[in-house]
């Protein structure tokens, strides 16, 4: 063979581009390479590979590499017709990590202003029934040492009443995480009043009174709906004065919010609910075969769409339509969460009021995940501890805080 | 899962042909090695690489940064923005989905358009198009190459126009650098804070500025020649480029503009056929301009600047009875003494 044409056939081979199928770490890789197009071209070996961990055979590369990387390697061939001129073929492996592997866990600033704890759970009883609650810091607020934004409380009440609030702290607000704290422990204040309740519970007797015309139904209706109007009112005034007081401005503490505030009469359950935001109250019924979502949700086309209580043009004359009144004999499940359990557990907003994903859900809750983690609701002296590691569990690019407070 | 779609629309005319592709082609492989150790872009960064000459092909379809593998970036004659411009139309139209009651959509895609040229055609329509459907959708941030762009035509489609002065290495990768950290912090925001606009890295003012699109500008003259050679022994093509330089005149204070050799380098030939433009060109340059030698990439003839009657550049041994690779013909060859003119492509 021509002098000639051996350069010319080693010099396309050193320019053929191969697209090699990236590996990832510590999964079993295997590529064959396609010499096809090079009849004349023999690799003799491939050099760097052995730091991959992997191993070149009969033309294809295989084993499990142990780290993520970008290894050089270097093809050595040679030409049929010139055995003994070893030539270089360079080309690049990379090794994905597992993204579980990059997440930083780093913790938050003891000494910074509102500092609060990277996790936090509560159990206790809610009428007579139970309610457990799991909040958990981020993957993304972890990995750089952020603070969690969410926050929720629980409160028992004057006169059998109970109340859970959930809040979402807007991750671009700087002190959103004070934001979240103060919206859920001032709605549990305004309600943790004997005069207030009274007011409720007399409207809700004329509400559910089977004697009560039209008018004094809508007019009994109306007034709850004034009194939670005045407690969210309090929320904004109260996130303002403590912007004022800590020279921030009140977009500083953007926060969702949601809440429920409930009680059981003689003719069964009351649930007042209340929302703003991209955060979902739904009620499951006890046979399971209807769910029932208690707010409207804040969705925009995009996720920058959700809207906060820290914002005054919430008040207008859509509020009333923000406030839910519903009255039911019994229920399974009252639930509460916050975008980092929807997003990846319920995706779509038509999903929630589907009972197939909520039954999905809760079976992932009795334990059939990859992580094998369960809440258990029978057995419950754990419940808030087990439902704290299960909302740890890994969705590719799902990392927001996570809040989940169930009512069963 | 929502997706992070990035759009790189590289200009791959001949005139990036050599270091700016190269560049260019290292610069998408760190971009991807750095994503790859971020677990947000891990996550949900995905990439697409389009290119544009005379026409525009998709050279990587979108996909996440876990099957990504670096492409080999073709050359073509001609500059088609506009041809480019409406490939990036029709993928986004394709490939992005948008958040509804049932669906899940996708963050707001990001299209980074690289250039060194002035458009060979007219982009107006194409500019026309995206502005009424698209502006405003994707974040777009225009990088000219050098300072021979149309600033005030990338400001009219992208929200920022960024110049970068391609000196060494080390600036193609502060720059690389750059547009990876851009990248990072973006899909950093799209999962926290919940804002729509791109995080552009705060950018090192020595190796891209910001450019203000309204601008007085004047177009220098072209900085590269290029030229379109066929190697005589493979009858495979090569271009050779030369970059404008200036040298001392016999007037005081007055310098001699010429353009000395930069390389000859190979092409993919199919590609380069590909996305070339149908565009005739009768561009010429007169050899005296020209100022270097070197052999052919291919075959290693010393001589990779011979022409023949034809017109076709071609490569040489040397002087002699030699066969044109462009006609066919077999001529007699020797070295000219006088100055005359060659044909030069679209650059």
């Amino acid at each position: 063979m021509e002098q000639a044409a051996i350069y010319r056939e080693k010099e396309e081979f050193k320019d053929a581009h191969w697209l090699l199928k990236n590996a990832s770490a510590k999964q079993f890789y295997e590529f064959s390479l396609d010499m096809e197009d090079f009849p004349n071209i023999k690799i003799q070996s491939i050099r760097n590979l052995e730091e991959t961990g992997l191993t070149f055979e009969n033309g294809k590369i295989s084993g499990t590499p142990v780290t993520n990387n970008i290894h050089h390697l270097d093809v050595q061939f040679y030409h049929i017709h010139d055995r003994n001129q070893i030539e270089t073929k360079k080309i690049q492996l990379f090794v994905n990590a597992d993204p579980k592997d990059l997440w930083k866990n780093i913790p938050s600033d003891r000494n910074a202003a509102f500092y609060k704890s990277e996790e936090d759970s509560y159990k206790g009883s809610f009428s007579d029934k139970k309610i457990v609650v799991a909040s958990k810091r981020g993957r993304s607020h972890a990995h750089e040492g952020k603070f969690r934004e969410d926050d929720f409380a629980v409160n028992n009440l004057p006169k059998d009443w109970n109340i859970v609030s959930v809040s979402d702290g807007a991750g671009s607000a700087v002190a959103a995480r004070e934001g979240s704290r103060l919206a859920t422990v001032t709605i549990n204040q305004f309600f943790n009043s004997q005069e207030i309740l009274s007011r409720i519970e007399n409207n809700i007797n004329w509400m559910y009174n089977a004697d009560a015309s039209i008018e004094e139904h809508s007019e009994a209706e109306q007034n709850i709906k004034n009194i939670l109007l005045e407690s969210v009112a309090e929320v904004y005034q109260t996130l303002e004065k403590a912007a004022a007081e800590n020279t921030l401005s009140v977009t500083d503490l953007h926060a969702t919010l949601i809440f429920t505030l409930l009680k059981k009469f003689s003719f069964g359950y009351v649930i007042l609910s209340f929302g703003v935001g991209d955060c979902p109250i739904n009620l499951i019924n006890p046979d399971f075969s209807e769910v029932k979502l208690l707010n409207r949700m804040d969705v925009g086309e995009f996720s920058g769409g959700t809207r906060f209580i820290t914002m005054k043009e919430i008040f207008n004359d859509q509020m009333s339509s923000r406030f839910q009144i519903t009255s039911v004999d019994d229920f399974s499940y009252l639930v509460l969460m916050t975008d980092g359990i929807y997003d990846p557990k319920f995706i779509t907003e038509n999903k929630l009021e589907d009972t197939e994903s909520w039954k999905l859900l809760f079976e992932d809750l009795a334990g059939n995940n990859d992580d094998r983690t369960k809440a258990d609701f029978i057995n419950d002296e754990k419940i808030d501890e087990e439902l704290l590691i299960w909302s740890d569990f890994w969705s590719r690019g799902n990392h927001d805080d996570r809040t989940l407070a169930i009512i069963y | 899962m929502r997706r992070l779609p990035i759009y790189f629309l590289v200009d791959i005319s001949e005139s990036m042909v050599g270091e700016p592709i190269e560049q260019v082609q290292e610069g998408i492989a760190n971009i991807i090695r750095e994503l790859k150790k971020d677990p947000y872009s891990l996550e949900t960064v995905y990439i697409s690489v389009i290119g544009f000459a005379g026409e525009a092909e998709v050279i990587t379809p979108l996909q996440d940064i876990i099957s990504f593998y670096p492409p080999k970036i073709p050359i073509g004659s001609g500059t088609s923005l506009s041809q480019g411009l409406i490939k990036v139309m029709d993928c986004i139209d394709r490939d992005i989905v948008k958040t509804t009651y049932e669906r899940k959509g996708d963050w707001k895609p990001i299209v980074f358009l690289f250039t060194d040229g002035v458009p060979t055609d007219d982009a107006t329509k194409a500019i026309e198009r995206w502005n009424n459907k698209y502006s405003g959708k994707p974040n777009t941030i225009a990088v000219s190459i050098g300072e021979n762009t149309n600033y005030k035509l990338l400001g009219s489609l992208a929200d920022n126009v960024l110049l970068f002065n391609n000196s060494d290495e080390n600036s193609y990768k502060e720059f690389f650098k750059w547009v990876t950290d851009s990248i990072k912090t973006t899909s950093q925001s799209v999962t926290e804070a919940k804002k729509e606009g791109i995080n552009l890295s705060k950018i090192d003012s020595l190796i891209l500025e910001k450019v203000d699109p309204e601008m007085e500008q004047r177009f220098p003259d072209n900085n590269f020649v290029v030229l379109n050679g066929k190697c005589q022994e493979t009858e495979k093509l090569y271009l050779m480029k030369f970059k404008k330089a200036f040298a001392e005149s016999s007037i005081p204070g007055m310098a001699t503009r010429y353009y000395r050799l930069d390389g000859a380098y190979k092409i993919d030939e199919q590609a380069y056929y590909r996305l070339s433009s149908n565009q005739k060109t009768h561009l010429k340059i007169n050899i005296e301009e020209l100022d270097g030698g070197t052999s052919c990439p291919h075959c290693a003839n010393p001589i990779a600047l011979a022409t023949c009657s034809c017109g076709g550049i071609h490569c040489l041994r040397g002087e002699g009875y030699s066969k044109c690779p462009w006609c066919g013909t077999s001529d007699y060859y020797g070295f000219s003494g006088g100055g005359f003119d060659i044909n030069r492509t679209l650059g």
